[in-house]
């Protein structure tokens, strides 16, 4: 079914506009802890867990670069998180530096660690890697509690981020829901008309600043991907031998890969500090980096679009499953302790076997969509005969991650 | 040199503890080449059955074990049959999903349905020194995990070596392809793996909590698990016996790292087992003993 190329851009402009009008009139609505009944059990929702599962999808954004992209089986992005948490809490809190500076330092921190810890990497594959990065995730929180850095980490108590977050008062935040709650159905009923109180507004506010920076990370990583970088990660991870052979630096794209994650989970930990505005040494350790995995698998490893379903399935799941304390049929002691940890680690085992690409390509819209409005500019320079130069169609075609089938797309390829 | 002598004795009997998890690992690993994640969290739950007989049910614990053991051989059979066997060994990144998921559930049913707190298991072996010099003492416990540790090893040794379906584990370990051309049955023989490193995980597990100085909790599990996991990369993650030295240095390298160096705090420890796995890795891939690969390119 052949779309007009114009009305198909028309109805992308016009999901945008809902998406964001959807972005801006959430928060209002969750602010109010809205609840809902699910087989028995009151499930309350609030602005913190939307929060988080964009700083959660940003994390599994960091696996996703480094083992869907890049081929390599690294499951670390739980430790980066967690460096990422930690040090901009201490930049702000004890080194006293402004704003978003203690976020793009940690950032900066975080990438050269990935680099660093890329190295080794470079010659360990596989399930060793698995093992060796997924032992480092787990290591984290006893690094954490190291004596010698107590006094900045500290310890087993964690950190509070002081201070809290607030709007900047040249925008009606705090106001917002003077104007919407009047919009007809949804607004009287779940917004209210009544202005926000401080803390409230802080709340709302960090919620625009993850918002905004979560889709600032999507974009420019999304970007390296599709350029030249990009595509020398992407071979690689197709086959290493024929990317080498056609000149890619096979050990400066791995750790370039390396970097990149290591950024992005850093970037995830600042969010996720920003956030919940408390850190704690058991919050990032294996059973994170499960989790962001759980994220990955679930989203499927090879798209960005599964990092987003991905990080909101991390930090949904967990939040519903705390909440549902009776079932028919379950005796109720049964339901009070790690029933989230039990429902992920389920889903991890079945997942693979129902859907090993995961749920974005198994139910996405046919393979195409947006990819192929921004992808005719690049492809042919694929196959021009520059860097990222692939002996087989194989790899240039299934461009992250998406087997094409579309006929428009085919045919732009042999353009 | 007497405080010296107790904590080798102390750091030998751990590491024997680490070198019988290493070697479940170390079974599967030859038999399928994959590293089971979930190891540790089966044997803790295999630890948590022995504790339900032996004290809820006064079952003595001699019993107890060796009955918990069938039970986890037969586990260990019903994992690989209905989840793992599923699953192409070659392509990693289902494999460790899967391990790891299994590590999550064992671990949240462990912890549901027996909570955190901690649980005092009947001692094994009779309490008290069998031997003593001055401070130093060789505590019963300490011989008599020593002595498992190793009787196990020399068993599976034997096994493998002398029995018809040693012969067949081998094969399959060896390639397992031409052993299925020749008619083994593979999938047979990889459940068996699963079954004796289920059963072994289990025993260690259930020695490693019944240390009067120890405790069994559901996440007692986590850092033995890394521990062995080191330790069977050390010693070569096909070698049966490597896991045994491999077990042996860490357990010895944690005990003394902790025990002398004074700014070196217990938490350093799962440190300690990351570097030599890094170490190892990046320079002896293969581990102390373990057959070396090349790849064809």
């Amino acid at each position: 079914m052949p779309i007009p190329s114009l009305s198909r851009s028309t109805t992308r402009y016009a999901r945008l506009l809902a998406l964001t009008f959807a972005a801006i009139v959430l928060p209002y609505v969750l602010i109010n802890t809205p609840s809902f009944a699910l087989l028995g059990n009151n499930v309350v929702l609030n602005l913190g867990t939307l929060s988080l599962a964009m700083a959660a999808s940003v994390g599994v954004l960091a696996l996703v670069v480094l083992v869907g992209y890049n081929g390599q089986l690294a499951l670390a992005a739980g430790f980066f998180m967690g460096v990422g948490a930690y040090l901009s809490i201490i930049l702000s809190d004890r080194v006293g530096l402004p704003s978003v500076l203690p976020a793009v330092a940690s950032v900066a921190v975080c990438a050269g660690l990935g680099a660093l810890i890329g190295l080794p990497a470079l010659r360990i594959r596989g399930t060793y890697l698995a093992l060796v990065t997924i032992t480092l995730a787990a290591v984290f929180p006893a690094l954490v509690r190291l004596p010698a850095l107590k006094d900045y980490t500290g310890g087993s108590d964690g950190l509070l981020l002081e201070g809290q977050s607030e709007a900047p008062t040249w925008l009606p935040v705090a106001d917002a829901p003077l104007l919407l709650g009047h919009i007809p159905g949804i607004g009287p009923f779940l917004i209210g008309t009544r202005p926000l109180g401080i803390s409230q507004a802080g709340n709302v506010w960090a919620y625009f600043v993850v918002l905004i920076s979560t889709v600032f990370i999507f974009w420019l990583v999304a970007g390296v991907l599709r350029g030249r970088t990009g595509r020398a990660i992407i071979s690689v991870r197709d086959n290493e031998i024929a990317a080498a052979a056609n000149g890619v630096n096979v050990g400066r794209t791995k750790l370039m890969a390396f970097a990149l994650s290591g950024a992005v989970g850093g970037a995830a930990g600042c969010l996720y500090a920003e956030v919940y505005r408390i850190v704690a040494p058991e919050s990032f350790g294996l059973t994170l980096a499960i989790y962001l995995l759980f994220g990955m698998i679930l989203g499927g490893h090879r798209t960005m679009a599964g990092a987003a379903v991905g990080g909101f399935a991390v930090a949904y799941l967990p939040a519903i499953t705390s909440q549902i304390t009776h079932l028919p049929g379950v005796p109720d002691r049964y339901l009070n302790g790690p029933t989230a940890s039990l429902t992920l680690g389920l889903l991890l085992v079945i997942f693979p076997m129902l859907m090993p690409a995961g749920v974005v390509e198994k139910f996405g819209r046919r393979g195409g969509g947006r990819r192929a409005e921004s992808s005719p500019g690049d492809e042919p320079v694929a196959t021009a005969g520059t860097e990222g130069v692939l002996p087989a169609s194989d790899s240039v075609v299934r461009a992250p991650g998406r087997i094409i089938t579309t006929p428009d797309r085919r045919s732009t390829v042999v353009d | 040199v007497d405080l010296f002598l107790a904590r080798v004795l102390d750091g030998v009997a751990t590491g024997a503890l680490y070198a019988s998890v290493a070697l479940a690992l170390v079974l599967i690993y030859k038999a399928t080449a994959l590293i089971n994640f979930a190891q540790g969290e089966m044997a803790m739950i295999g630890a948590f059955l022995v504790y339900v007989l032996a004290v809820e049910h006064n079952v003595p614990i001699l019993v107890a074990l060796p009955l918990v053991m069938v039970l986890s051989a037969a586990g260990g059979v019903v994992l690989h049959r209905t989840i793992i066997q599923r699953f192409d060994p070659r392509d990693h990144l289902p494999v460790v999903m899967v391990t790891l998921g299994l590590l999550l559930v064992l671990n949240a049913i462990a912890a549901i349905v027996f909570g955190y707190d901690a649980r005092r298991l009947p001692q094994i072996f009779p309490e008290g020194n069998a031997f003593s010099f001055g401070i130093a003492s060789l505590r019963w416990y300490t011989l008599g995990v020593l002595a498992v540790s190793c009787l196990t090893l020399v068993g599976l040794t034997l096994l493998l070596k002398y029995t018809r379906i040693g012969l067949k584990f081998r094969a399959v370990a060896t390639t397992l392809d031409s052993a299925q051309l020749v008619g083994v049955r593979v999938n047979g023989v990889i459940a068996l793996a699963w079954a004796m490193a289920a059963a072994i995980g289990t025993m260690a597990a259930t020695l490693y909590v019944s240390d009067p100085l120890r405790q069994l909790d559901p996440l007692v599990m986590e850092r033995v698990l890394i521990f062995a996991a080191a330790a069977a990369v050390l010693g070569g993650l096909d070698s049966l016996w490597g896991s045994l030295v491999g077990g042996i240095i860490l357990g010895l390298a944690e005990s003394l790292v902790v025990g002398y160096v004074s700014w070196v705090p217990p938490e350093l420890g799962m440190v300690v087992a990351l570097g030599t796995l890094i170490l190892v890795l990046l320079w002896r891939p293969s581990g102390l003993y373990g057959a070396k690969t090349i790849v064809r390119v």
